[in-house]
């Protein structure tokens, strides 16, 4: 009934889903133990069922090849992902948070999901994933809007900076470094029914999300007070040069769907890798604010050198292996269309600046206030793993890419 | 030979609620608790062996006359076919399992509304209006559909002024009234025109009317369904009905009954075939204007079940949607909307049950005096999945509803109207998410102890069953979509 299938575009999201999962999964045994302690006084909602429904639901979601049966699986997505939100449920923010990011998904998401796949069913008489040819330039603009809602891309970004800090650390890695992707995946999906031939103005409403999510992180950095809004501005950047894949493939580009595939991949490590690192700060100092971890490197070397790490590998520099992804979309806009290929530059270099002072002006000066807190070992597992993994990154999916048929 | 026994466990179904519920009104009660459980257990034993007799006969449609005058053909018949079939399914198994709840609620333990004695005044109107619902599913003459639809009315009026206060009684007569014109004004020039014009009651008479009768007759329909589905401008009853106890408001105003004018007008649709495309505009009208009316009232609810009640407009307004579109030639609506009426019952129906449990345990209904149910997981989680449900968020039934409903898409080419309901349908949903994930937040998710009673086994039991069958709902009925006969 749901028709499963794989392709090298589903393995390489299914596999950076599971990988992110278990690191998650393994971070959340020691991470957990910040909630355990008022535990008797105020109910929990049941983490791990739901962790692990929220991680199955999106490893499915890549290899299904009919569209009920993806949009069930998504919702379910959906749903996990909103309690998992709002876990942390005394806190006012998390409840704004999860409120918000529901509503928005019903809204901006789940809606026009139904009323594409309905409209394609309605005309094609199939759920299956087939050619989209009735109404094609409406029904391909309705997915597009619905995965970038679920992507994050501007102006569908709102919900991004409040859900993914006010969930547990362990779910903000998921959140961010797989399923905002499936929002990419999905429209991967759609424009291969339509062969990459869409309407002008679908290539001009993507490139205007594109240019400007890219944009609003850029001037959004400096902003940001907390570790893991920084970090999850950082996923609406990398979204955009995500997307920018699928733009150079609207305007004629061939074979973006690898491109894509191994960029989400090698962000999903690093994403992964930073917000489990936050999730070790918070664990440590007790506190997410950026300014409270100046002369982290004094108290503690080791979680330094992971947060330096974790944000070089977000920004794709080498030898993380994102750089070669990066590289790999400048070259591909400069083939299509030099002003954008310009302007992806301007925006790495950029943002890495920006990055790079945030490093300086808190883990590397001054003096630490707060007494660090010994970190769980599993966490700090968790974040090597990812961390390691986006060393090799590019030879995985090269692997991966191969075996599949 | 498996028709004739088909016909006759149907038949008996609703006869045996119809004849022995009024000795209820002599009971009280344990011996009316058994009494009722015998009977409406009876009446499920008869309509599911039926159901399952009929899916493996092959399921095509039987018609039987129970009664032929010269003068006025059929009087009374009944029609077995996937579509009253389903229906049928939904009110057997809904009704048993309210009726089951209302034992314990329906008493002493019940802090917002003890009641020592009347049991079984309760169960006589449950029972009439269980018979009535499913006389009227199966019937196959307009004289029939009218009789039983009346008799619908009456229980409801029964049952509204159940508690026997001032603001009862009120609700109660409001209700009888707008559904009684409805009737009036519809069902009855319905009979009228079949009589002059067709000499023959039978529904399958319908479709030798001229162009222009059929106009008429469907527009009389939609006045009886509408005010039965309290849809613009006849709403306002339903709000009020919410004074009926609240196993009595699941049946009538949330899962079934309250539904049964979009069941009216499916099988007009379903029996009188194209229909002058005036008619669409006056569905469309009403729906459009229904969508807006309910959306604009959810965020001024306090009282939980008034916000379902508003709910349950927007949900009929939806099938109705599909309905449009087979006024406008896209046959699959009158499929999608009674597929929808079986997905919703089941999510309605818990909603209720849930509000039910709130006056139960906690002895109020007022959303804003209600606090800390992550406490007890039961009343905080069903009421979550019901609100959840009802706004289609899946794994809940309702959501391969609305996709099925969304499917009669392709009428949008016939009139960008369609467009709008559709629209206007999955909004209503968007807000409904609003205002019950906010009310979630606040009931649920907060400081505070909400103390009270505590729900009985059999309360429980029948919360968890309704929820599974809420998630369910779409394979049980997946059989009878797939069969011809549609």
């Amino acid at each position: 009934m749901m028709g499963l299938g794989i392709d090298g575009t589903s393995a390489l999201f299914t596999v950076s889903v599971l990988v992110i999962g278990l690191a998650s999964v393994i971070g959340s045994m020691g991470y957990m133990r910040l909630y355990r302690d008022d535990e008797g006084l105020s109910p929990r909602l049941p983490y791990y069922p739901l962790l692990l429904s929220f991680i199955a639901s999106m490893a499915l979601i890549p290899l299904v090849r009919n569209w009920l049966a993806f949009l069930f699986i998504w919702e379910i997505m959906t749903l996990t992902s909103y309690f998992l939100i709002v876990y942390d449920w005394k806190s006012e923010d998390s409840r704004r948070a999860g409120w918000k990011y529901f509503v928005t998904m019903h809204l901006f998401d789940t809606s026009p999901l139904m009323f594409a796949v309905a409209l394609q069913y309605a005309f094609q008489g199939t759920f299956s994933f087939s050619p989209i040819e009735h109404h094609r330039n409406v029904i391909v603009a309705l997915f597009l809007v619905g995965f970038a809602a679920k992507a994050g891309l501007f102006p569908l970004h709102f919900w991004l900076p409040e859900a993914h800090p006010a969930a547990p650390s362990p779910v903000s890695a998921l959140l961010s470094g797989a399923m905002v992707e499936l929002g990419l995946y999905g429209s991967i999906r759609v424009l291969e029914q339509v062969n990459w031939h869409v309407a002008w103005w679908v290539t001009a409403m993507v490139g205007f999300m594109v240019v400007t999510s890219m944009l609003a992180a850029l001037l959004s950095y400096p902003l940001q007070g907390d570790v893991k809004r920084l970090f999850a501005w950082s996923t609406i950047d990398n979204v955009g040069w995500m997307y920018a894949f699928l733009l150079a493939g609207m305007m004629g580009a061939a074979g973006v769907g690898r491109g894509a595939s191994y960029y989400v991949l090698a962000h999903g490590m690093a994403k992964g890798a930073a917000f489990l690192t936050a999730g070790a700060i918070i664990y440590s100092l007790g506190t997410r604010r950026l300014t409270d971890m100046r002369g982290l490197l004094k108290s503690s070397p080791l979680l330094s050198g992971l947060f330096i790490a974790s944000i070089f590998a977000v920004e794709g520099v080498p030898p993380f292996n994102l750089f070669l992804n990066k590289m790999n979309v400048v070259e591909l806009l400069f083939r299509t269309n030099v002003w954008l290929g310009v302007f992806a530059v301007v925006e790495w270099v950029l943002a890495f600046v920006i990055l790079l002072r945030f490093i300086h002006s808190t883990v590397l000066s001054g003096e630490p206030e707060i007494k660090p807190r010994r970190v769980p070992s599993s966490l700090i597992a968790s974040v090597v793993f990812l961390l390691v993994l986006s060393l090799v990154s590019q030879a995985i999916c090269h692997v991966i890419w191969g075996a599949v048929p | 030979m498996n028709g004739t026994v088909i016909e006759t466990l149907m038949t008996l179904s609703f006869l045996v609620p119809l004849a022995l519920g009024p000795v209820e009104f002599r009971l009280d009660g344990r011996r009316a608790d058994a009494f009722m459980l015998f009977v409406v257990s009876t009446s499920t034993v008869l309509n599911l062996a039926g159901t399952l007799l009929f899916l493996k006969g092959g399921a095509g449609s039987i018609h039987g006359a129970l009664l032929k005058v010269s003068g006025l053909g059929e009087v009374y018949g009944i029609i077995v076919d996937p579509m009253s079939v389903l229906i049928g399914v939904v009110v057997v198994t809904a009704g048993l399992v309210f009726m089951v709840y209302s034992m314990d609620y329906i008493g002493p333990g019940n802090r917002g509304h003890p009641i020592g004695e009347g049991k079984g005044r309760f169960y006589a109107w449950m029972m009439l209006s269980m018979g009535a619902t499913l006389a009227f599913v199966y019937s196959s003459t307009i004289l029939q559909l009218l009789i039983f639809f009346e008799l619908m009315s009456l229980a409801c009026w029964g049952i509204i002024s159940y508690y026997r206060t001032e603001k009862s009684r009120r609700a109660a007569r409001k209700a009888l009234t707008t559904t009684n014109f409805g009737a009036m004004a519809g069902l009855y020039t319905a009979t009228a025109i079949a009589i002059i014009k067709l000499h023959n009651l039978s529904l399958y008479s319908l479709g030798s009317l001229s162009a222009h009768l059929r106009l008429l007759m469907i527009i009389a329909i939609m006045i009886a369904a509408f005010a039965k589905s309290a849809q613009f401008p006849f709403y306002s009853w339903l709000p009020d009905a919410m004074e009926a106890p609240a196993p009595a408001s699941a049946f009538l105003h949330g899962a079934v009954m309250v539904e049964m004018g979009v069941f009216l007008l499916a099988r007009f649709l379903q029996f009188m075939g194209p229909v002058p495309k005036t008619a669409f505009y006056v569905m469309a009208f009403v729906v459009i204007a229904t969508q807006i009316v309910s959306m604009a009232m959810y965020p001024a609810q306090k009282d939980a079940k008034r916000l379902l009640a508003y709910a349950m407009m927007g949900e009929s307004s939806a099938m109705y949607t599909a309905l449009a579109a087979t006024l406008l030639g896209v046959g699959t609506g009158v499929k999608a909307a009674v597929f929808q009426i079986f997905n919703h019952a089941y999510a309605g129906g818990l909603a209720f049950m849930m509000v039910g449990a709130f006056s139960y345990v906690l002895g109020t209904r007022d959303m804003n005096g209600i606090k800390g149910l992550i406490r007890l997981p039961i009343l905080g989680y069903g009421w979550g999945m019901a609100m959840l449900g009802l706004a289609g968020i899946p794994p809940f039934g309702v959501f391969f509803g609305k996709m099925a409903i969304l499917s009669t898409s392709k009428a949008i080419e016939g009139s960008v109207l369609m467009a709008v309901m559709l629209f206007l349908m999955l909004m209503n949903s968007v807000v409904l998410l609003m205002v019950s994930l906010r009310r979630f937040h606040g009931m649920v998710f907060s400081q505070g102890d909400p103390g009270g009673n505590n729900l009985t086994g059999s309360m429980k039991a029948c919360i968890l069953t309704m929820a599974a069958l809420a998630v369910l709902a779409p394979l049980i009925a997946y059989p009878l979509m797939m069969c011809g006969g549609w």
